[in-house]
């Protein structure tokens, strides 16, 4: 099921139905009455997981249970043996589904051409039923989303940093909680499955803050997104494109998957709120980030902030200096490339960001105004570079043919006639005119303050209210107008 | 979650408020939504690839048609007016836009010839398989656009061969256009801001129409690459709106022909009103004493010329044929002529245009028998 349909509205609306049906008991203190609440969550949860594919179900409840039972197995031993082999056992068993489904015809297509070149056969690698069927299935939506958040928990109790749960219907709730089960963000046991076992108490100026940011995460979607995407999808498929369309179609994209990515986590926080949870933020404006470090801390920030501190920093961080910090940032960037996509482009994206990361602050020491200061004009260069070195990176993120991208790299500007030049500005400024709302706007607002927090008492003012009426007819009339006639799946599902 | 400035405001005001942000969202949109001016026919007007209605019925009144023929490019690629005219003696003009199917047939046959002053004495259909009575295949991307030109406020037929043609989810969309009341407004409005981009990367003062044509041609199918197909690039099966125009739609029909592009037609031949515009053309062209004649192309053929029917459409052939016989219409078929072969072709099932010669002599042979001799002068009747 996708959030860009009426089929997830009628859901949403009867999951609103059901639930707040039980709202009453709940604020009534009736004991029963926050697990049936949760108990229908789970089942409206997997009821949208398996809506099309049913048998997706079976990964998402075998990762439940191992993870439930590790963590149960973790909180009742203090051997420190027993307890790693826990863990162990737990992350092996989850990630190993998230591998064989995600990285088999990786890993087969390149270990054949390995054995092949040494004249080894390798047709048993997906000759095999299990071969094949891995090959045939294609990749469960979600999948990246739900082990990490899983997994993350059980790191958690391991570490002591929460405690092992009790209820298994809790717990299968946080890692399937249907609003950012697909896409992310990809939540904590600290705060999404804290606020499962507590009664939650949806407010009306949360209902009102939860519609607008849900509808503005469809206008995201349908306009901008979709847009950018028909524009972007067009230069991408062009067998000869010249310097200025290639670049265009690449801010195109930069349009698109942030417009695409940031609509999905709108539409998941807006619903979570109708429901009275609140979920993480994932963006802060990235192409406004001063540094490739500063993208990432605004950048699909849940995925970042897992990153940091399940991988960067059992590696060892920044501490043990530049050289073993600059490995560091490699290795977690390059699995992080990895996390995105089962192919080279991938890993070599990774691997770009890595270095871009490690190397910047060097950078900065040789030309001062990289790092901080230089006024007004330091901060606007700091943001031109950082958004130019980022799209770079949507060229080896959107363009999966290493050798297209090698020769993307070696066009000339000069090669291309002024007819193209001119359709490459009209591509951007196209992509650019329907994501005004979003990278000038919205940024131009959150600047001037005028952007508040979901609990600031502003909100409840006769002048807020109409302010947040007349941004949710605005999100409705660019959605009647302007909605692209060609729809397309939320980038991120792919993942 | 945001528990405690509830506490600031009564219940009953948080309630209003919650109602004031809906019914400000909901009310502005459906009140500026019903306000705004149908997109006009005439002022999208600004290239050469641009239809105008308007201009058109002029045209036809201009140069008084005895024969009209109507189609997508099956008919562009096959027939030129001149050569036709030359073949035939009959005054022929076509009316003819690249990627077009029945229901923009059935709107240029209402909405342009009829409503000129121009009175043919035969019009002609150009099409393939059950093109006749699918009347939902191909509406959106350009064609839409083209759609909300055409249209008029009042389309009976339109409305009852449409109703109920959307999947049930999508009358829920439906709903809420009608209520907004914005439902032709989308590709009017998505052109504007390609207008405004156009506008404001204006560097040498080039046209918008020549704008247009440029990122036709820098799309078009022979530049996309061999692995991607004819929608790898735009993600869909239709041309994508604000880049793909009438050319771009051309492209889609130039794909080879296989079983998959009728793969979701009607292969069962229905010829109740409600089902297609069939029964509404030979209706309306009865009225006005026009004789309607269909004609249905060969598809691209093998090596060997031959091009045999999908077994899902031999009865519906049939059927099909045996209606327009019975509805006093002509028929023709040309996709059992063995001399058709791939050297006529070009690309997809279009002729080479080089040949289109050759293809108004083959065809006036064909046809002649229904078609009649021209009246002197070969023209149609002023109303």
């Amino acid at each position: 099921m996708v959030f860009q349909s009426f089929t997830y509205f009628w859901f949403l609306v009867a999951v609103l139905a059901g639930y707040f049906a039980l709202q009453w008991p709940v604020r009534r203190g009736a004991a029963w009455a926050r697990p049936a609440q949760n108990l229908g969550l789970l089942a409206a949860s997997y009821t949208f997981y398996g809506w099309v594919t049913p048998w997706w179900l079976l990964l998402i409840v075998t990762t439940t249970l191992v993870d439930f039972t590790s963590a149960r197995l973790l909180s009742r031993t203090n051997d420190p043996r027993r307890r790693r082999l826990c863990l162990t056992a737990s992350l092996v068993a989850t990630f190993s589904i998230l591998c064989a489904f995600k990285y088999f015809g990786f890993f087969a297509e390149n270990t054949a051409a390995a054995l092949q070149s040494l004249g080894v056969p390798a047709a048993w690698l997906t000759g095999n039923p299990v071969g094949r069927f891995l090959l045939d299935v294609g990749l469960p939506a979600g999948i990246s989303f739900f082990t990490f958040q899983s997994a993350s928990y059980v790191i958690d109790v391991y570490r002591g940093q929460t405690a092992g749960r009790h209820s298994l219907v809790d717990y299968a709730l946080f890692v399937s909680f249907f609003p950012q089960l697909v896409a992310g963000p990809i939540e904590r046991s600290e705060n999404l499955l804290r606020q499962v076992e507590r009664d939650r108490r949806p407010s009306l100026a949360g209902w009102r803050s939860g519609l607008v940011l849900l509808v503005w995460g469809l206008f995201q979607k349908v306009v901008i997104a979709d847009s950018a995407a028909l524009l972007a999808n067009k230069v991408f498929a062009l067998d000869d494109p010249t310097f200025p369309v290639l670049w265009a179609g690449v801010l195109c994209f930069g349009v698109q998957i942030y417009a695409d990515f940031s609509a999905y986590t709108d539409i998941a926080r807006g619903s979570a709120r109708l429901l009275g949870f609140e979920l993480l933020r994932n963006f802060h404006h990235p192409y406004l980030a001063q540094s490739p470090a500063d993208f990432w801390h605004r950048w699909h920030m849940t995925l970042s902030t897992w990153f940091r501190d399940y991988v960067f920093i059992p590696l060892g961080g920044s501490r043990r200096g530049a050289t073993t910090t600059a490995r560091n940032v490699l290795i977690t960037f390059l699995l992080s490339g990895l996390w995105h996509g089962a192919s080279w482009n991938f890993v070599v994206w990774g691997v770009f960001h890595g270095a871009l990361v490690a190397v910047w602050p060097w950078l900065s020491r040789v030309v001062p105004w990289l790092g901080r200061g230089g006024g007004l004009p330091g901060v606007i260069g700091r943001v031109v570079l950082t958004f130019v070195l980022v799209h770079l990176g949507w060229l080896l993120f959107r363009e999966q043919s290493i050798v297209n991208i090698g020769q993307a790299l070696q066009l000339a500007p000069w090669d291309a006639p002024a007819a193209h030049w001119r359709m490459g500005l009209g591509l951007v400024a196209e992509a650019w005119l329907y994501a005004l709302p979003l990278m000038v706007v919205l940024p131009g607002l959150a600047r001037l303050q005028l952007l508040p927090a979901v609990d600031d008492p502003r909100l409840l003012t006769w002048r807020w209210t109409l302010a947040q009426g007349l941004a949710l007819a605005v999100c409705v009339m660019g959605i009647l107008l302007l909605r692209s006639e060609v729809g397309s799946d939320f980038i991120y599902f792919a993942f | 979650m945001a528990s405690g400035p509830i506490a600031l405001v009564s219940r009953r005001q948080a309630l209003a408020q919650l109602a004031a942000v809906a019914g400000v969202g909901v009310a502005v949109p459906a009140v500026i939504g019903r306000r705004l001016p149908r997109p006009s026919n005439a002022d999208d007007v600004d290239t050469e690839l641009d239809f105008n209605p308007s201009a058109e019925r002029r045209d036809l009144e201009k140069r008084n048609p005895g024969w009209v023929l109507i189609g997508n490019s099956m008919l562009n690629s096959r027939i030129h007016s001149d050569l036709l005219q030359r073949a035939s003696g009959w005054k022929c003009a076509k009316l003819a836009i690249g990627g077009t199917q029945s229901a923009i047939w059935w709107l240029l046959f209402k909405n342009v010839l009829i409503a000129s002053r121009a009175r043919p004495l035969r019009v002609s259909v150009f099409f393939r398989e059950s093109d006749l009575t699918w009347p939902d295949f191909r509406l959106s991307g350009g064609n839409a656009e083209l759609i909300s030109r055409l249209k008029r406020r009042h389309e009976p037929e339109w409305d009852r061969v449409m109703a109920g043609r959307k999947p049930v989810v999508s009358r829920s969309a439906a709903a809420a256009e009608r209520f907004f009341g914005v439902d032709d407004h989308d590709d009017w409005a998505r052109r504007r801001v390609q207008d405004a981009a156009f506008s404001l990367t204006s560097l040498e003062g080039v046209k918008r129409g020549k704008r247009r044509l440029e990122l036709n041609e820098l799309f078009a199918l022979d530049q996309l690459r061999e692995d991607l197909g004819d929608d790898g690039g735009s993600g869909g099966e239709e041309p994508a709106p604000g880049i793909a125009t009438s050319d771009a739609s051309d492209a889609s029909d130039a794909m080879p022909p296989d079983p998959g592009m009728y793969a979701q037609a009607p292969t069962v031949f229905d010829p109740s009103p409600a089902a297609s515009f069939l029964p509404h053309f030979i209706e309306l062209a009865a009225r006005h004493d026009i004789r309607l004649h269909f004609h249905r192309v060969k598809r691209r053929p093998d090596t060997e010329g031959r091009r045999p029917d999908l077994p899902v459409f031999r009865r519906y052939q049939k059927d099909l044929a045996a209606y327009l016989r019975d509805h006093g219409c002509a028929y023709s078929d040309e996709s059992g002529d063995p001399e058709l072969d791939l050297s006529w072709y070009q690309d997809g099932d279009h002729i080479d245009r080089e040949r289109r010669d050759a293809f108004a002599v083959k065809f006036w042979a064909l046809v002649r028998d229904r078609i009649g001799a021209p009246p002197p002068g070969g023209t149609g009747r002023l109303t």
